[in-house]
């Protein structure tokens, strides 16, 4: 059992009014108590993963892999089984990850509530696009076994992206990706603009697997959005022995919160130019263990404590290609210009594939992931002029990030949000789902 | 050569700790507990993260007349048993107990009494094979009696008392025995309680368990910290003892 239940960015700060541990996947739950929410690894950054004076239930004792067919590739595991448990145990066989977030911390349940998505959605589409099955628990005392194409395969697509809202997860079986290596070939290349981002993106995006972008927010007029773009491969040879851990990796560990002052336009100022500089010198080609290239915080345990007691807020938006570019810059162009420095910027383009959840956020187009400490009112009243600018272009937030959207920007962002209504179990409920559907609070 | 570890108690929290970081292709696990449903689970959990093999055998710990049936049964199985790993216990309440003989006794019953019958059906097999170890999980609570949890830790002291007799009887047939003694470990049996900064992961402590079992220790806390702090509660006098509240 956890010792309390936090989210990731550390705001807001609910609790709940009680927790059970969910013990064995064969057993069933009395659900004689609301409402509920299952929590995972808690790296939702807002409040999707909190359950306010309700009950959470713990899925960190469902973690067991229930079969791995290391020939055909097919996993199934218990709701609490995380990437990194599982990564230890497929790579060596020769698997990966079908999607991956940016950090390996979560649980497979997780994955699935959120449809997250990886540096490789243009080509793949995002993790519910690989799941083949999954069981369901209704507080109506129903056991679903939920498949793309069976009678509950509306059940199916509520549940991928469904935020846990349709019932608890007890397991879940999706197909993993053939790799030869542990090793990613991994290249690093430089724009000095988000103008020359877009053109790079045109060029490199359809001949790799994974990309990504890091945008310093910091820069300004003609720099405004420079940064690096990341795109790498699976390593295709066999240089090295397969292995999950890379070797001496060694992992740093924030003990406690940072003081809130800790994180200034003047510090982030700095970070940007030295991670900006570092990378310069290794531009070009590199053959890279995958921890670092697609986990590159996961080796700093509670890096979130850097934003201090007060917690800080992640702003993902996706804007549709129409006038993404537009958008994007315009974003850009905000955050710089009210220097409102975001530490971590993350840019991508998402691909075509359909997202097969009703609630997911993945759609093709632009997303961009900006990071802010949470200094109050004029953080929130910031945060709520780029939904706008978001919303203008049909866009979408993503929930998983957020803590503070508005009712309008949520349903202008989900449009199947009334069909998946239908498919909430009513005994569950989330601090998210109260907050943007504008239910009285608990 | 295949090596046999027998697990009892395997669905236990602790055990499948144990039981992932021994794993390996060249391993038998031979699991042993009350539940075949929850034993299935943990049987292919540890088939899929790479065990070469896996039995499983269904056993009511409490049930004495069943015990050398069993052993027998693993005995012929694996031939040889490297390692015999025991953990399973009992937690009632300690204020049930305090007024319900029939739980203070069930309590002596589980954690000591089918511990000794199991342990001397084993050793009298693993004598013969000259080798091996066996690593129970007696725990902390029986270095000294506490108003809030004696009854447990009696049973616990009787089990530490056995085992070491039968470390020195086996230590010239070159077999170790090792005792294992946990702090509070956040685990199933553990789930209904409280939890502060002393709390430890059965991974973590699993990692102990192991070390030492590699390493043929004789006595281990686990964490080692539990040393230092069963020291301490070990000297204190007991005019001072009675008053504390623990």
């Amino acid at each position: 059992m956890h010792f309390n239940f936090p989210s990731w960015g550390h705001y807001p700060k609910h609790q709940p009014k009680s927790a059970i541990s969910y013990p064995w996947s064969n057993s069933k739950i009395n659900f004689d108590d609301a409402p509920y929410l299952a929590y995972g690894m808690g790296r939702s950054y807002g409040d999707s993963c909190l359950n306010k004076n309700g009950v959470i239930i713990d899925s960190c004792q469902l973690n067991h892999i229930l079969g791995f067919d290391s020939d055909t590739g097919i996993v199934r595991c218990e709701s609490g089984v995380t990437f990194d448990d599982l990564l230890s145990v497929i790579v060596p066989k020769g698997w990966f990850l079908p999607v991956t977030p940016g950090t390996r911390f979560v649980t497979v349940a997780g994955a699935l509530a959120n449809d997250v998505h990886g540096k490789n959605h243009h080509r793949v589409g995002s993790f519910g696009n690989h799941v083949t099955a999954f069981e369901l628990q209704r507080s109506t005392g129903q056991t679903l076994l939920c498949t793309p194409d069976n009678e509950n395969k509306l059940f199916f697509n509520a549940t991928i992206g469904g935020l846990g809202l349709t019932g608890f997860v007890t397991w879940v079986e999706f197909r993993l990706k053939r790799i030869v290596n542990s090793y990613v070939t991994k290249s690093t290349t430089t724009f000095s603009s988000v103008h020359e981002f877009f053109e790079l993106d045109e060029e490199y995006l359809n001949s790799h697997e994974y990309s990504v972008a890091w945008i310093d927010t910091t820069a300004r007029s003609s720099h405004l959005g420079r940064g690096l773009y990341f795109s790498g491969d699976h390593a295709k040879e066999h240089p090295v022995a397969y292995s999950a851990k890379k070797k001496n990796q060694k992992s740093l560990s924030l003990p406690v919160n940072f003081p809130n002052f800790t994180l200034n336009t003047l510090t982030v100022k700095a970070f940007n130019l030295l991670y900006l500089n570092t990378h310069k010198n290794q531009e070009g080609q590199a053959l890279t263990h995958y921890a670092p290239f697609f986990y590159p915080l996961d080796n700093i345990k509670n890096w979130n404590r850097m934003y201090g007691k007060r917690g800080f807020f992640q702003h993902q938006c996706v804007v549709p290609l129409d006038n993404g570019k537009e958008v994007i810059t315009e974003i850009l162009q905000r955050v710089s210009a009210k220097g409102m420095a975001s530490f971590l910027s993350v840019l991508k383009r998402f691909g075509n594939s359909p997202s097969v959840g009703m609630m997911s956020f993945p759609r093709e187009g632009y997303t961009l992931a900006l990071d802010f400490p949470n200094k109050g009112k004029r953080t929130l009243e910031f945060l709520n002029e780029l939904d706008v600018l978001v919303r203008s272009a049909n866009g979408a937030i993503y929930p998983a990030k957020d803590a503070r959207m508005s009712v309008d920007t949520f349903a202008a962002s989900f449009p199947h949000l009334d069909d998946f209504k239908k498919y909430i179990d009513p005994a569950f409920s989330s601090s998210f789902w109260r907050r943007v559907t504008r239910q009285q609070k608990l | 050569m295949i090596k046999n570890i027998v697990i009892l108690g395997a669905t236990s929290g602790i055990s499948q700790a144990v039981a992932k970081q021994m794993l390996a292709d060249d391993v038998c696990l031979h699991l042993v507990a009350r539940d075949m449903a929850k034993l299935d689970i943990v049987a292919s959990d540890l088939k899929s993260r790479g065990c070469a093999d896996v039995v499983c055998y269904q056993l009511d710990f409490n049930e004495l007349e069943q015990h050398a049936a069993v052993v027998q049964d693993i005995v012929n199985k694996a031939g040889v048993i490297d390692t015999l790993f025991v953990c399973y216990g009992l937690m009632h309440p300690q204020s049930e107990c305090e007024t319900d003989v029939a739980k203070a006794l069930e309590q002596v019953h589980s954690n000591y009494t089918s511990v000794v019958s199991l342990l001397v059906l084993f050793s009298q097999a693993m004598q013969k094979q000259n080798a091996g170890t066996i690593a129970v999980v007696s725990s902390v609570a029986g270095d000294r009696g506490r108003k809030s949890n004696y009854i447990y830790g009696s049973a616990k002291a009787g089990l530490t008392t056995f085992l070491e007799g039968l470390r020195y009887q086996l230590y010239a047939k070159g077999i170790n025995v090792l005792t294992i003694k946990p702090g509070f470990v956040d685990s199933p049996m553990t789930a209904h309680l409280k939890k502060g900064a002393l709390w430890t992961s059965t991974d973590a402590v699993a990692g102990y368990i192991v070390k030492a079992i590699n390493k043929n220790k004789s006595v281990i806390y686990t964490p080692p910290f539990w040393f230092l702090i069963m020291t301490i509660i070990k000297i204190i006098p007991a005019f001072i003892f009675r008053k504390l509240n623990f």
